[in-house]
């Protein structure tokens, strides 16, 4: 009965919350969030069509490509292929979810951030990448090559970055199960308050989100996909729902990379418990707050160049995170 | 409530991917449901877009591998490509073993460095 329970829950899980539904109807809040934020600090109104607010906008966008827009079978394409990543790359973001305080069904074992590396910074770009080469174009060349050269500069960074909350709560507080996202994110909440490794957490998550920000191509490391400069880069020749599956793909891997920067640097919404309203009130605060963030630098930012891109992504992530590291460990080893 | 399961890192893998396989199965059922009729699957294939030119104007679709490595060790890595092409590259061999003897003796020093350290927290009862 108890098996029953839990493979009901762990479906549950991976279906509708923190889930597949979940995280499309998150991805289509930041998607509406991004645009509305941006545009007022533009001055411009935003989507206001569709729903109140225009919050259905995404959506409406989204179902138009899928259900009404053509897709256009290019000569030499592999669309099958880059639709079979794309179901890959989605269902790997979603499952990773597993691993957080917010699903019911709590999944954690030692060393399980090394899980989550393999299914978000793995599976996600190297659908991104499958998808991209599977329709062959000069411009989709150039900009797979951009986004392959900045991934290898901001992957290991945020791994690095995501090591010193690990690090720490295993080796200072003892956390339940060693190196796991699940006790990282329970515990993270005392590194915030302990005059030694405040300074490090605040590296560490300057470097996580300069890392979403380039591995999210937003500006300015929108490199890959320089409009006016190589069309699209890897989104040229994709259309209708191909194109519909690859912008959902990216929209959930921003979702999910929030929440976990919003859990495992800022402790989601400890001290409070999940399910009280100071607690939700704090998890949603500092999940918008994040959004906010990335969107300002979005909104504020022209596109650089990509050695200029790769340099402030060496410069403002790679150098804390490796700072924050290495001082980590001499706080582990002296104490 | 929320079940909690501890479990290896090995099963936890496992639950993962089946995890991603049937989330993935359900993206697809619903990319079929909601996939447009007329999408051209079926239909006529279409030459890429060049900004509107034939294929013709490049050699080749994709741009040659190597290109790839000398894109980035050029453009990105341009400093450092010139640093230990001066340092490396002057002709000398002298230079060019001074310049590796420099890496293993820093790596020899490193790994004696740690080695004492091992031992010494060993012996001291720290593991």
């Amino acid at each position: 009965m108890v098996g029953v329970l839990e493979s009901l829950t762990l479906l549950f899980a991976l279906a509708i919350f923190p889930g597949l539904v979940f995280i499309i109807a998150l991805a289509i809040f930041n998607d509406w969030f991004e645009r509305k934020v941006e545009a007022r600090m533009q001055s411009r109104m935003g989507p206001t069509y569709v729903g109140p607010a225009g919050i259905l906008q995404p959506l409406a966008d989204l179902l138009k490509l899928f259900s009404a827009k053509e897709e256009i079978r290019q000569k030499y394409s592999l669309l099958d292929v880059a639709k079979v990543f794309a179901f890959l790359g989605i269902g790997a973001a979603v499952a990773s979810l597993l691993f957080l305080p917010l699903s019911p069904y709590r999944l954690s074992a030692p060393y399980d951030f090394l899980v989550y590396v393999y299914l978000c910074c793995v599976w996600v770009p190297l659908a991104l990448f499958i998808i991209s080469i599977s329709v062959p174009n000069p411009f989709t060349a150039l900009g797979t090559s951009r986004l392959l050269s900045i991934l290898t500069v901001c992957e290991p960074t945020y791994f690095a970055s995501l090591l010193v909350p690990i690090i720490l709560t295993t080796r200072l507080f003892r956390a339940q199960v060693p190196y796991s996202i699940l006790s990282t994110s329970k515990l993270v909440i005392n590194l915030w308050t302990y005059p030694y490794t405040i300074p490090l957490m605040i590296l560490a998550t300057i470097a996580a989100i300069v890392c979403l920000q380039a591995k999210a191509m937003y500006p300015p490391y929108n490199i890959p996909e320089a409009e006016q400069e190589i069309v699209a880069g890897p989104l040229t020749e994709l259309s209708g729902p191909m194109l519909g599956l690859t912008k959902l793909l990216h929209d959930i891997d921003i979702a999910v990379s929030l929440l976990f920067i919003t859990y495992v640097y800022l402790g989601g919404p400890y001290p409070f418990p999940h399910l009280s309203l100071p607690g939700i009130a704090v998890l949603i605060a500092k999940y918008v707050g994040l959004l906010f963030v990335l969107t300002t630098i979005k909104a504020s930012f022209g596109r650089f160049r990509i050695d200029q891109g790769i340099k402030s992504i060496l410069k403002y992530a790679s150098l804390p995170a490796t700072v924050s590291l290495v001082v980590a460990n001499l706080i582990i080893m002296f104490t | 409530m929320a079940v909690e399961v501890i479990t290896n890192p090995q099963v936890a893998m496992l639950l993962c991917t089946l995890g991603s396989i049937f989330v993935g199965g359900i993206v697809a059922l619903i990319y079929l449901l909601l996939k447009s009729s007329y999408g051209s699957s079926e239909g006529e294939a279409e030459e890429p877009y060049i900004c509107g030119e034939p294929p013709t104007v490049v050699k080749s679709l994709t741009g040659p591998s190597e290109g790839m490595y000398w894109g980035f060790v050029k453009r990105v890595a341009r400093s450092l490509y010139k640093y230990f092409r001066d340092l490396m590259h002057t002709g000398r061999l002298s230079d060019w073993a001074g310049y590796m003897s420099g890496w293993y003796g820093f790596l020899v020093i490193t790994a004696l460095i740690l080695t004492m350290y091992v031992i010494v927290r060993g012996v001291m009862g720290g593991w």
